[in-house]
């Protein structure tokens, strides 16, 4: 089993993530059963592992983040770490159908209510607009009615 | 390229292309194209007719459209005011000369273009004939936003008609650089064959927009509060306002009218004949437009004046692409959105593709704006009519130059038989007379009663005018309205003596035989401040309110009316002077408000028949009590010589003193009594509140919508909230932040608890 180690600066929410490569093919050996969604993952000490926060698992073909590093006994370090499902699966994600509430694409506010939107409690605009047409009122135009 | 022979119907002859009746009668000036008159408009039906209408009326969509005719290509502006304007596709009669210039010359022909006449919008070709190429008029403004050029921009436009624009002003797609701004459209008519086609300029798209004439341009000049100098009226289709010629590579521009600058508060300035008063090109040079007829109006929102052929500048902010596709579909034909599908695409009952269009018709050949597109335009009626003729009549529609009389033309407001409401066309009268007049009308009608009341002459002519009918009793009621009543009123004035009782007043007034006028106050787009059609527009967080004079304000609703017409017109009971404000949502009236718009006038008028029988009274007492006066004297001196006795005589003589004296006095009496008989008054109404006549004359919308916090950054939130929604869609379609509340997560190869962690991180919200 081998891992490769990277580290990345993207919010764990980005999908996409940007990866810059620390060291590849490093080999594990599994002294315990490994968890597919929160792994620990031993290997030998090396200084520059600790710049790593992202690691992919060849075997699992899975991408991780690293929450946590400790040194063992053993010249040995533990990496501690959580499944990346967005990068892993980010291939799949863009064919998804789901139901958006709430998009940065948009690009505006839409007509569904936003309470999150920094809307002035207090202040409003206003706007005005007259009509084209107004009552002209001469009184030298047949504009009484006498009712007889 | 001539026109196909076989697309219209023959009626005779023109360089060897057939015309139709209607052509024909214009050509031989035997009919001078005034056809009829509903509610009060002169309708005019011109060019070649049959089968279908463009524009119905020139209503869009409930919206009256306001178009151009530029060198055979129809530049259009949606939604300006309530004018109408009128489409026709002329042929040229005259050898070697455009339908353009064909157009205008019949336009400037007195017994075409009648006073206040209008053309109703009429096709000839069989619909699969002709293919309408849609082009649209892009401006792109500067980065400092002050200045702009115009450019045809078949990128702009497909960008513009398949995305919403925001603002005016184009982001998706588009980078900052390159935005751009649809201000209007045009078409070029294609014709041939089902297949193939191509365009032809003696195919003039004439549209006619009033003021056609001086009086109309009076009018219009009223109708929208707008200044003109005196020397300054091109009337009717003037050739030499604006056009456009060449390959729009290089726009020549060519203008005679003055341009109008709308300096943003309400004001107009002209720049005076800027250009050659001459039909040659003018090269459009950078920043022309600029300072002629583009401005940065007041809420930073562009606006785009004409000064065109009456002088009146045409205001109107950024259209979008969908207004154009449904002004074009106004034509009830086939369109395209490029020249090449307009020529060489299939239209009919072909095969056909999703770059061809096709104007929706009711049965009455009317059009809304309505569209289908591709495949689905097979099963449109017009689709299949190879005899615009007779396949059109025999589907129904009303055909506008059968051999006989023409149709009468629908009345607008009926266009939507579902969404409109229809005022009824009879009128209602009570069994008072009415008799509208003016101010000086009304005081010579009530000086002739006071002269009649204080010359009369004899008790005979009293007895005859008077006593059987006292004129100020004759008189209900006068009520003051703020507008010539006269103008509103549909059925037929005659002007009539006005008579009361046996007294004539000598004053004509037009009798009124309608009780209630219709007044129309005109209307405006409900676009929200910014145009930002977004959740802040509606309620709970906007409000609007119509100030409607006379009636007050009224709330209404946003949801309503945005993106919509809002037209408002007045009931009037001329009798009562009781209105009521229809708000109109388009052509169907959603909302009301009461109100009371005449003032009633109290009149005070001598009671002349009152006066008259206390004249008759006075006078016989005088003369009784001058009968009795002289019997009194004569019985005292019959006591005195009877009594026979000094101190009888004396006592007699002081009682018959007496007695003279008492009858004396009463014969006096009598006398003060007659001579000075008070006049009887009366007056015939009350003062009505007059407080509406101070206050503004127009109606007035007002909008009310939240700000955003000082400082708020809308970029910075999106990235980290994203804008609320409900869209369902793959997320392919979504960029950024993007927040879900469920997913169809199958299809991906993971397990359980994957799954239920992608869908986790999908709620809580990711970054795409």
């Amino acid at each position: 089993m081998t891992i490769d180690l990277y580290t990345t600066t993207d919010d764990n929410r980005v999908v996409n993530k940007t990866l810059t490569a620390v060291s590849s093919n490093i080999t594990v050996r599994p002294t315990e059963s490994l968890d597919l969604l929160a792994p620990v993952f031993y290997v030998d000490t090396d200084d520059d592992y600790l710049a790593a926060n992202y690691l992919y698992c060849s075997t699992f073909d899975r991408y991780y983040y690293i929450n946590d590093i400790k040194l063992e006994t053993g010249r040995r370090m533990s990496l501690h770490c959580s499944l990346d499902v967005l990068y892993t699966y980010r291939n799949y994600l863009s064919g998804v159908t789901a139901t958006v509430i709430r998009s940065e694409s948009l690009g505006r506010p839409s007509t569904i209510p936003d309470k999150r939107l920094p809307v002035d409690p207090q202040r409003y605009e206003l706007k005005s607009v007259k009509f084209s047409k107004t009552f002209p009122q001469d009184i030298n135009k047949p504009s009484y009615v006498l009712i007889t | 390229m001539s026109i196909d022979t076989n697309i219209l119907p023959s009626q005779g002859t023109w360089n060897g292309i057939t015309y139709s009746r209607r052509i024909k009668a214009l050509i031989d000036d035997s009919e001078s194209g005034y056809i009829s008159i509903v509610d009060g408009i002169k309708r005019r039906y011109n060019g070649n007719c049959y089968a279908t209408y463009a524009g119905g009326e020139g209503r869009v969509n409930s919206s009256f459209e306001h178009i151009t005719f530029n060198s055979n290509i129809l530049t259009s502006t949606p939604a300006l005011e309530n004018r109408p304007v009128n489409i026709s596709l002329v042929l040229s009669d005259v050898a070697g000369q455009s339908g353009y210039d064909n157009g205008n010359y019949r336009a400037t022909v007195p017994n075409k273009l009648n006073d206040d006449s209008y053309i109703c919008p009429v096709l000839s070709f069989r619909p699969d004939n002709i293919c309408l190429a849609v082009r649209a008029l892009v401006a792109h403004p500067a980065q400092d936003m002050e200045s702009e050029s115009l450019f045809i921009s078949d990128v702009a436009f497909a960008n513009i008609v398949n995305d919403t624009p925001y603002e005016g002003i184009m982001e998706n797609g588009i980078s900052d650089d390159e935005q751009y701004i649809l201000v209007g459209w045009y078409v070029k008519p294609y014709v041939g064959t089902a297949t193939s086609r191509s365009y032809t300029e003696r195919l003039g798209i004439m549209t006619e927009s009033v003021p056609a004439s001086y009086a109309a341009w009076t009018n219009a000049e009223a109708f929208y509060n707008v200044y003109a100098p005196n020397n300054q009226y091109n009337i009717g289709l003037s050739q030499s306002s604006y056009y456009w010629t060449g390959d729009y590579a290089t726009i020549n521009y060519s203008y005679r009218a003055p341009a109008v600058r709308y300096l943003g508060d309400g004001d107009y300035v002209f720049d005076g004949n800027y250009g050659a008063a001459s039909q040659t090109g003018y090269t459009f040079a950078n920043g022309d437009v600029s300072r002629n007829s583009w401005d940065i109006i007041a809420d930073s929102k562009l606006a785009y004046k004409w000064a065109r052929w009456s002088d009146y500048p045409v205001i109107f902010p950024y259209i979008t692409g969908d207004e154009v596709l449904r002004n074009v579909a106004a034509f009830g034909l086939f369109f395209a959105l490029t020249e090449t599908a307009a020529a060489t695409e299939t239209i009919g009952t072909g095969t056909l593709s999703d770059s061809i269009y096709l104007g929706i018709m009711d049965e009455r050949g009317y059009t809304y704006g309505e569209y289908v597109q591709g495949s689905a335009c097979r099963t449109e009626p017009q689709s299949s009519w190879t005899d615009a003729v007779a396949d059109a009549e025999a589907a129904g529609y009303a055909p506008l130059d059968p051999a006989g009389q023409l149709p009468e033309p629908p009345d607008p407001t009926h266009y939507d038989k579902e969404n409109a409401t229809v005022l009824p066309a009879t009128g209602f009268i009570s069994g008072n007379d009415l008799y509208a007049i003016n101010i000086g009308e009304l005081q010579g009608i009530l000086a002739a009663v006071s002269l009649e009341a204080a010359g009369l002459a004899s008790q005979l002519e009293s007895v005859q005018k008077f006593l059987t009918n006292n004129p100020i009793d004759v008189i209900k009621g006068t009520v003051y309205y703020p507008f010539d009543v006269t103008d509103y009123i549909t059925t037929e004035l005659t002007k009539t003596e006005i008579v009361l009782g046996n007294v004539s007043t000598g004053v004509d007034g037009y009798k009124i035989t309608n009780r209630v006028a219709v007044v129309d106050m005109g209307s405006t787009v409900y676009y929200p401040p910014d145009g930002l059609d977004d959740f802040r527009s509606y309620e709970p967080y906007s409000s609007a309110e119509l100030y409607l004079p006379y009636c007050g304000s009224v709330k209404i609703t946003p949801s309503d009316y945005i993106g919509h017409t809002i037209n408002v017109k007045y009931l009037i009971d001329i009798e009562s002077g009781s209105c009521l404000a229809l708000i109109y949502r388009d052509a169907l009236a959603i909302d009301s408000i009461a109100g009371q718009i005449g003032v009633q006038i109290p009149i005070t008028g001598v009671q002349s028949a009152s006066l008259a029988a206390a004249q008759e009274q006075a006078n016989r007492n005088s003369i009784n009590s001058k009968v009795a006066a002289a019997a009194a004297v004569v019985g005292v001196g019959a006591a005195v010589f009877t009594a026979g006795s000094s101190l009888a005589l004396t006592a007699a003589a002081v009682g018959g003193t007496a007695a003279i004296s008492a009858a004396a006095s009463r014969a006096m009496g009598a006398d003060y009594a007659l001579e000075h008989q008070s006049i009887p008054y009366k007056s015939v109404g009350s003062a009505g509140a007059a407080t509406g006549t101070a206050n503004e004359q127009c109606v007035r919308l007002v909008i009310h919508r939240p700000v955003m916090l000082p400082n708020a950054d809308l970029a910075a939130f999106a990235k980290v909230n994203g804008f609320a929604c409900c869209i369902t869609g793959q997320l392919s379609a979504f960029s950024g932040f993007t927040q879900v509340s469920s997913a169809e997560l199958d299809d991906i190869p993971c397990t359980a608890g994957e799954r239920a962690a992608i869908l986790s991180a999908m709620q809580a919200g990711i970054i795409l």
